[in-house]
């Protein structure tokens, strides 16, 4: 992929910090740039899978089957997000399925090509596990935003006596 | 405006007055809105309302309860109430039907800085029954949609079925208004976004964050992390707002009971800015 | 010296001033002792004031005692203060009538009582005049308060001596009685220096059987003025104080004093300024005819801030932590001053003796 482009799909969208430019062409040397149909599966629960993607455009809903209750949609992905990364560092069996909610872009990675880059670079490999982590981080406070059920509502006291 | 005031003044500010319903529609359950309609005419002719101010509706015998107005139409001298039976008095209010009388004393309270707001991009965030104070803020925008360079409006729910007001949606998206709706719960029918308010705020455009207005309500929690998403995407405190809730019982700010912090919220709120009460919101127990 | 406002009254020309205001249509409230104490009471004659005693106040005690003399003012504060009448602790606010299938409502607006205080020292003048600002000089009017404060009639006293729980040198509010008075009375030996505050005073004042003051009096008054000033013991810097506090809403402390405070609302309950209130329906047995009655609350209690199910302050150190701030820090953002006065009142009638003054020198972290 042509490295300014991809530099800045990844500024707009993930690094907002600046990568040096060795960086950048590294990682434009493994990204791709994949086109998001409505509709589209990227990837199936328990299926292996290859490839982290960086949404720009459009959003991403992962959704996990349950048995019993079809598939339960968990959380919404959209532009700026991080899709898939359990190939990074599981056995790559993907624990979710995502289906595309609208057209879109995304920036897909080889999963095994990044590993191997971050171990061969330690800077890139630094710079984009802190991303990463940062990016995890979020995502757990809004599980556990989730979880608390912020909505659920209790009776109301009003005027004398409750 | 001296005058007006000096005649508010004049009378009692514990006078209530009648109100009639003249509709009541159930929006999800356990949720109404009541459709009221002062039974003075004359009394009816002088009340005005803006949007994020609330009126205490008084069921006599039970008690008053402190209930955002999400709607007001002029021409008729009608409020609308949304209110979830959940207490004493609004549970007492859940049993009557159109005809009945019920007390009113209002409106009171800071509303949403509509005017302030104009010319820029309006986003407008609700979560939960918080959709009632942000519904009359929306109404009042995407009628007159010309003054806003964007409207979205940004709601969340427990699941699809909490979510309020969802016949108005097309005619709010048919004013221009975008419109981004989530749920903490979905099913597997649900075909909209899943996961917390606060990452809503990052799923829409925001051109030039100077001159976007934020207003919300709901959860505190859910406001805090909302308010954080906003300034992470460069919108200043300034230009947030937040409807708070406190157990309101006099609403003139002489029972002591709603403080927050330095705020009457029944006085100085229910709509307060972010930047004013920010410090106050990281405190535990206030 | 303003001499020329001032005469020197008689003791006994208590009992003439005390008949005047009743003559004049006032209900007369002055100090009375009951279960005690020293307490603000409706008063007959002179012979209902606590002549010839005095108190003792110390952090958590409160005890009388007989003085050397036959003073009629010889003690400082009891626990009741003026808002006990001009805000009073049970208010009929508005009524709720079925009319059929209808509701009359109708809000109070008038109080046939008229209010004359006798004994009202500095610090409660100043306590009046907070409330003022609460319920006169805000966006809505207390139309009952302001009903009974127009029509107040205001005989003061300056203290001649002080409590080990005053402190109003501090908060700038006495212990002399500068103005917001009708009349004032400053008691020497033999007699009482009187002075008018108002038009109202000078027309009571005029047909009491006065003379005119000598030097030595106002020597005396002076002397006893100052013996006042000098028997403060007790200060607190009222200079940051606001930003002191509020930059320490997490400081330990809070949680320490919470290991002593009994939530009791004794504090709020005898402080001079605290307003909090809750309206309560009180029906009839047909539920025809509803009284809206508004009771004295306090942020001690533990309902106080009870809202969707929870109790936002669910602890003693939120709720004390509430009281404090509020009182001497949020008062200003809220009435561009200070909620207390100084008096001393919470100090001596905390059960367990907590000092508002200690509690802040502790945040402040000037600990001795």
């Amino acid at each position: 992929m042509d490295s300014l482009e991809f530099q800045n799909l990844l500024e707009d969208h993930f690094f907002t910090d600046d990568l040096s430019e060795s960086l950048i062409n590294a990682l434009a040397a493994i990204g791709r740039k994949v086109p998001i149909t409505s509709g589209s599966v990227l990837f199936e629960q328990g299926s292996r899978h290859d490839c982290v993607y960086v949404i720009c455009q459009g959003t991403i809903r992962l959704e996990m089957n349950v048995p019993g209750r079809g598939e339960i949609p968990i959380l919404t992905i959209g532009a700026g997000e991080l899709l898939g990364f359990s190939p990074l560092f599981e056995d790559q069996v993907m624990t979710a399925r995502a289906i595309a909610l609208e057209d879109g872009l995304a920036i897909s990675i080889d999963a095994k090509e990044l590993m191997e880059l971050c171990e061969q670079n330690s800077e890139l490999g630094y710079r984009v596990m802190k991303k990463i982590a940062g990016a995890y981080a979020k995502r757990l406070v809004a599980t556990r935003l989730q979880l608390l059920d912020l909505f659920e509502e209790t009776t109301t006291y009003e005027g004398s006596g409750g | 405006m001296v005058v007006e005031l000096s005649a508010v003044k004049s009378v009692s500010p514990w006078q209530t007055h009648s109100v009639r319903i003249v509709s009541v529609k159930a929006e999800i359950p356990g949720v109404m809105t009541y459709r009221l309609k002062f039974v003075d005419q004359a009394v009816g002719n002088s009340f005005t309302v803006e949007p994020g101010q609330f009126n205490m509706l008084y069921l006599p015998g039970y008690g008053e309860s402190a209930i955002s107005v999400s709607g007001y139409d002029p021409e008729n001298n009608e409020l609308l109430h949304t209110v979830r039976a959940a207490g004493n008095v609004t549970r007492a209010l859940s049993r009557l039907v159109v005809g009945d009388e019920l007390g009113l004393r209002g409106p009171f309270g800071q509303g949403w800085p509509m005017e302030t707001a104009r010319d820029g991009h309006l986003v407008l965030i609700a979560g939960g029954l918080g959709f009632a104070p942000i519904c009359s803020a929306i109404e009042t925008a995407v009628q007159q949609s010309s003054r806003y360079r964007r409207i979205s409006i940004l709601a969340g729910a427990r699941s699809p079925d909490q979510l309020l007001y969802g016949q108005q949606y097309n005619l709010w998206k048919a004013a221009g208004a975008e419109l981004r709706l989530t749920v903490d719960r979905a099913t597997s029918q649900w075909s909209g976004n899943v996961g917390v308010v606060p990452l809503l705020v990052n799923r829409i455009e925001i051109s030039d964050p100077a001159t976007t207005t934020v207003m919300m309500c709901g959860p505190e929690m859910m406001m805090w992390y909302t308010a954080k998403a906003a300034t992470e995407r460069n919108i200043p405190a300034e230009n947030i707002w937040l409807s708070m809730e406190r157990n309101m019982n006099c609403a003139i700010g002489h029972c002591g009971h709603c403080q927050f912090g330095p705020a009457f919220i029944c006085k100085d709120g229910p709509v307060l800015r972010y930047d004013k009460i920010a410090s106050y919101l990281k405190i535990k127990g206030l | 010296m303003e001499s020329e406002n001032k005469y020197l009254l008689p003791k006994q020309g208590l009992q003439d001033l005390i008949l005047a205001l009743k003559t004049a249509g006032y209900l007369v409230i002055g100090p009375k002792i009951d279960q005690e104490a020293i307490v603000y009471d409706e008063i007959e004659s002179i012979e209902d004031l606590p002549r010839g005693w005095t108190d003792l106040q110390a952090p958590g005690q409160y005890r009388l005692k007989k003085r050397d003399d036959d003073a009629y003012f010889g003690y400082v504060v009891g626990p009741r203060s003026l808002k006990q009448y001009l805000y009073p602790p049970r208010q009929l606010v508005a009524t709720a009538t079925r009319d059929g299938q209808r509701w009359e409502f109708e809000a109070i607006e008038n109080v046939d009582e008229k209010y004359a205080f006798i004994g009202v020292r500095a610090c409660e003048i100043a306590a009046m005049r907070v409330q003022d600002r609460v319920f006169l000089e805000g966006a809505y009017v207390d139309p009952l308060y302001a009903k009974r404060r127009e029509s107040a009639l205001i005989v003061a006293v300056n203290c001649t001596m002080a409590a080990s729980t005053c402190f109003c040198t501090s908060m700038g509010t006495g212990p002399r009685c500068n103005n917001g008075f009708d009349l004032a009375l400053t008691e020497l030996a033999d007699a009482f220096v009187i002075e008018a505050g108002s038009e109202k005073g000078e027309k009571i004042l005029r047909d009491l059987p006065s003379s005119p003051v000598t030097t030595a009096d106002l020597d005396q008054e002076q002397k006893l003025q100052q013996q006042a000033v000098d028997q403060i013991s007790k200060t607190m810097n009222p200079v940051n104080l606001r930003e002191d506090l509020l930059a320490n809403l997490d400081h330990d402390r809070w949680a320490e004093t919470a290991q002593r405070c009994l939530s009791c609302a004794n504090c709020t309950m005898v402080c001079p300024t605290c307003f909090c209130t809750t309206v309560e329906e009180v029906s009839d047995l047909t539920g025809d005819n509803i009284e809206r009655q508004r009771n004295w609350d306090s942020c001690f209690d533990i309902d106080f801030s009870y809202q969707n199910g929870a109790i936002v302050r669910d602890d003693v150190r939120s709720r004390y932590r509430q009281w404090l701030t509020h009182k001497l820090a949020t008062w200003h953002d809220q009435f561009d001053q200070s909620g207390c006065v100084g008096c001393g009142r919470c100090i001596t009638w905390c059960p367990v003796g907590i000092d508002l003054t200690e509690e802040v020198a502790a945040i402040r972290g000037n600990r001795e």
